[in-house]
């Protein structure tokens, strides 16, 4: 008897007849499609999800429909229910140690002595360095005061949320960050100012952000470098919190306001970047109030050829491909990287919209309501010419690319290879590459003996040949689920494998590119020269597996020379320059030379 | 998709090849001095020192290939170096020489340079014509693939041809036996049957014909063109009754077209490579039989000076 497991599946549909000891059906839903499944027992994991209804029969209040939501407590654990306290993953804290602090904090409450909680200490020293220190409440109350995205957290919430957080207070002048960076912290301004960057050709731009305002919200969205360069401001002491990515977006899934007022503004910056960097925003308020914003599925069409247009997309995460029917096929004319937007041109003409948009990879887009960017339009002339711009550039684009059909077919071929989801991908000009293997033996070389990348293996199309090798996704498939979290991400967008990996080989099964390979130390070989003159050795490329390790392995991949002087081995040892690197947003390079 | 080598960086090192060939042949035109333009001249010595260290960065290039840490420039730009420099050394060279040539160790030294550039340049020439080909004819399907798609049909055929006449098993064993893939030089460049093969296969066509001497439809001549064993299995066809024997025949037929089309595909695969690799296994000896040369070359016109 086997076990079969479907994987990444969800339950679209259940049939359960009435009559016992019948088999029911079950419709999964998965990336291969639809299947329908008889059983006759179904069993559900519902993990952490508190027994609602038990609960409520209690008396206890939860705020929200929301069957993930917790109930209403106060600072004490206690519910709305006097004498009822709630604690662990019933009161949304689903870690032991939570539990176990909180549980001692309840027993002591009832027996009528106040204690400290577990945190407060913690929390104090986090504290002390600000101005005008006196107590971990009061500077909580002041946090909450001076920052309104914080207004709507319960006291504990807050706490939990400042103790995975950090207090920065910068010098004036300090750079917090830089344009292009890969870090991915949120700051929230409790006191002083700070100054964004927003044109790099021109440092005089800038806007201030002042207390009570946030920053750095780009880096909640994975894989998304900044888009400015920020610096303290001068004047009053500038005081920041600092929060990592992982606990923002936690904040943001169970506490509505802050989900709100975190969209709302960064639809506005999203706007005010890409679209309409001089229009103040009041002007921009009734469009950033109809706006919203849609995920679409890799393939998924935000509109078709033909449709009436109702709205313009910016792309917030991830690409669409921009294409057109031509003689029966469907020919792809731009791929457009996150930053851009489409709809533009049916706007400008009130005609329906002459190309197909899909989605390339994951997407999500702010979608902007078509009559209330028209209303902005006619008021703005400055912003006409800018859309109109665009619309002839992209107009002499496309006309190229649908006489250069072949053209198209090469980003179809990319995008279908998930090139779309890398960051940095290493491409071969087959009308160049003598198959020498000079960037394998040049890989191998540079680290320890075993090449990360299978420079034969891998699919071609019209001289575009795509080897084996990591193409360092945006949201790496490899970092998902690492037991020992050996894989990071390094300043420069480098997905690398640390030390401590242990070879349990997650990585591997999970990318879906097959790049990762398990792979054990080589042994000490003797150099270049003594290859040459004596024949000693495996030579250049070549080696042999360390004696008596042959078995302990560990998992290693691409990590584009990021600790080697002047960049990936593989492209500098190609004679030909056949081998070069690019970036999604270079596709259209590619295809049409 | 990207620019070759010969252009690297708007074809920096052809514009500063170009201006060294300029300013040799400027220099020795208007060098004037007694005597014929000879090596021992002032020109000629200058032209000789530069000519012996471009000839030894040229030959480095072989160690910065190897250089994989070296961020010393990157080996496309090196390589388009080497070749626009190669090109500026036989101006150099032979302005240096004078166009004074004999049957000595000098001149020598000279027929090794030459002959070290034109191997290099049908390097050149096979690097921008080969990859191409080599493109069109694999077709995204690698040579391992070819390779084990070969084998995977020879298994089924030979599985196939166990239960059919003995005649028909045997030509295909031997056919399977004898096809070379790859092999030495000759067998890379020149892939078709030794004539030892097709003496044989010549030899089992006639003991065919003999047994069906009646029957006027053979051929009289034997087209080594014509794939010997399958016209032989075909053959085969015409005389079996056994209707499940004929379609276990056709399959084996079918399978046997395939295989052969990947068999010549994969051995124009490695002509193609081999053509374009050959040049190095001479370019390379030369240079240092060249640079063997300029020395024997450099110390005797000192030693006898």
């Amino acid at each position: 008897e086997q076990i079969e497991c479907h994987c990444r599946t969800t339950a679209a549909q259940i049939e359960y007849d009435e009559d016992a000891g019948k088999p029911g059906l079950v419709e999964i839903k998965g990336p291969e499609g639809r299947a329908k499944i008889r059983c006759h027992r179904i069993i559900v994991r519902i993990g952490a999800t508190p027994p609602r209804e038990f609960v409520e029969a209690c008396g206890v209040v939860f705020p929200k429909p929301d069957p993930a939501s917790v109930p209403l407590l106060n600072a004490s654990y206690e519910s709305n229910v006097s004498g009822l306290y709630i604690i662990g993953a019933l009161a949304g804290y689903p870690l032991i140690k939570q539990a176990m602090n909180q549980g001692y904090e309840v027993v002591e409450c009832i027996a009528g002595r106040q204690i400290e909680p577990a945190d407060e200490p913690l929390l104090r020293e986090k504290f002390k360095m600000l101005p005008a220190f006196q107590s971990v409440n009061a500077a909580l109350n002041m946090i909450q005061y001076n920052m309104l995205l914080l207004a709507g957290l319960t006291k504990l919430q807050l706490r939990e949320f400042l103790l995975e957080s950090e207090i920065r207070m910068p010098e004036p002048g300090d750079m917090i960050f830089r344009y292009n960076d890969y870090t991915s912290t949120f700051f929230c301004i409790i006191s002083g100012e700070v100054r964004i960057s927003i044109s790099r050709d021109d440092p005089a731009k800038v806007v201030t952000l002042r207390q009570g305002q946030f920053f750095g919200e780009i880096g909640l969205i994975s894989g998304r470098r900044r888009t400015a360069t920020v610096y303290a401001g001068s004047g009053k002491q500038c005081v920041l919190i600092e929060t990592p990515r992982r606990t923002m977006n936690r904040l943001i899934n169970s506490v509505e306001s802050v989900k709100r007022i975190i969209d709302k503004v960064f639809v506005l910056r999203a706007i005010q970047a890409n679209i309409a960097p001089e229009i103040p925003a009041s002007d921009l308020a009734a469009v950033v109030q109809s706006a919203s914003i849609q995920q679409y599925s890799a393939g998924e069409a935000l509109f078709h050829e033909g449709d009436i247009n109702d709205s313009l997309h910016l792309v917030r995460l991830g690409s669409l491909t921009v294409s057109r029917n031509i003689g029966g096929n469907e020919i792809i004319l731009s791929y457009l990287a996150a930053g851009n937007y489409v709809g533009e041109m049916a706007l400008l003409s009130d005609a329906p919209h002459p190309v197909t948009v899909r989605a390339a990879v994951t997407t999500e887009t702010i979608r902007l309501n078509g009559r209330d960017f028209k209303a902005l339009l006619s008021r703005s002339s400055a912003l006409r010419h800018q859309l109109e711009a665009k619309f002839q550039e992209r107009f002499a684009q496309h006309t190229y690319m649908e006489g250069h059909p072949e053209a198209g077919n090469v980003i179809s071929f990319l995008v279908a290879q998930g090139l779309g989801e890398g960051t940095d991908v290493l491409l071969i000009d087959e009308s160049l590459c003598v198959r020498c293997d000079n960037c394998e033996n040049a890989c191998a070389e540079t680290h320890g003996g075993t090449s990360r990348l299978d420079r034969d293996a891998g699919p071609s199309f019209a001289s575009v040949h795509v080897p084996t090798s990591c193409r360092h996704c945006e949201h790496p498939h490899c970092m998902k689920d690492c037991p020992p979290d050996a894989i990071h991400r390094a300043p420069n967008g480098e997905v690398y494998i640390a030390d401590n990996c242990i070879g349990c080989g997650k990585c591997q099964h999970n990318c879906p590119y097959r790049v990762i390979q398990m792979a054990g130390a080589n042994e000490r070989k003797p150099g270049l020269l003594t290859w040459l003159l004596f024949g000693l050795g495996p030579g250049p490329g070549k080696s042999r597996p360390a004696h008596g390790k042959e078995s302990e392995l560990k998992a290693v991949k691409c990590d584009m020379c990021k600790d080697l002087r002047g960049g990936p081995a593989c492209v500098r040892a190609c004679p030909t320059a056949a081998a070069s690197r690019v970036t999604p947003e270079k596709f259209m390079s590619i295809a049409t030379p | 998709m990207t620019q070759s080598f010969l252009f690297h960086r708007h074809s920096r090192y052809f514009k500063i090849s170009l201006a060294l060939i300029v300013f040799t042949l400027l220099l020795y035109a208007v060098h004037d001095e007694p005597g014929f333009p000879n090596g021992g001249t002032w020109l000629g010595y200058a032209l000789g020192g530069i000519g012996t260290a471009l000839t030894l960065w040229l030959m480095w290039f072989g160690a910065r290939k190897r250089s994989y840490h070296s961020s010393v420039g990157t080996l496309h730009g090196w390589l388009s170096a080497h070749v626009h420099l190669g090109i500026a050394l036989v101006f150099v060279v032979t302005l240096h020489a004078g166009f004074q040539f004999g049957w000595n160790i000098h001149t020598l030294a000279y027929v090794l340079m030459m002959l070290a550039v034109v191997s290099g340049s049908y390097g050149v020439f096979a690097y921008l014509r080969y990859p191409q080909l080599i493109s069109k004819n694999e077709a995204g399907v690698t040579r391992d693939i070819m390779l084990r798609e070969i084998f995977d049909l020879e298994r089924e055929c030979l599985f196939l041809s166990d239960g059919l006449h003995e005649e028909v098993h045997q030509v295909l064993v031997h056919a399977i036996d004898h096809t070379t893939l790859g092999g030495s030089l000759w067998q890379r460049l020149m892939p078709v049957e030794t004539q030892r093969d097709k003496r044989k296969t010549r030899q089992v066509l006639l003991a065919l014909k003999k047994r069906h001497e009646d029957e006027p439809r053979m051929d009289e001549e034997y087209d080594p063109n014509y794939d010997a064993t399958m016209f032989i299995i075909a053959d085969r066809i015409t005389h079996t009754a056994n209707i499940e024997k004929v379609e276990r025949m056709r399959r084996l037929l079918e399978l046997l077209g395939r295989r052969n089309i990947l068999v010549k595909r994969l051995r124009l695969s490695i002509r193609y490579q081999t053509l374009m690799e050959l040049w190095l296994a001479v370019h390379v000896p030369l240079s240092f039989a060249l640079l063997a040369a300029i020395i024997v070359h450099v110390v005797t016109v000192f030693l006898y000076w």
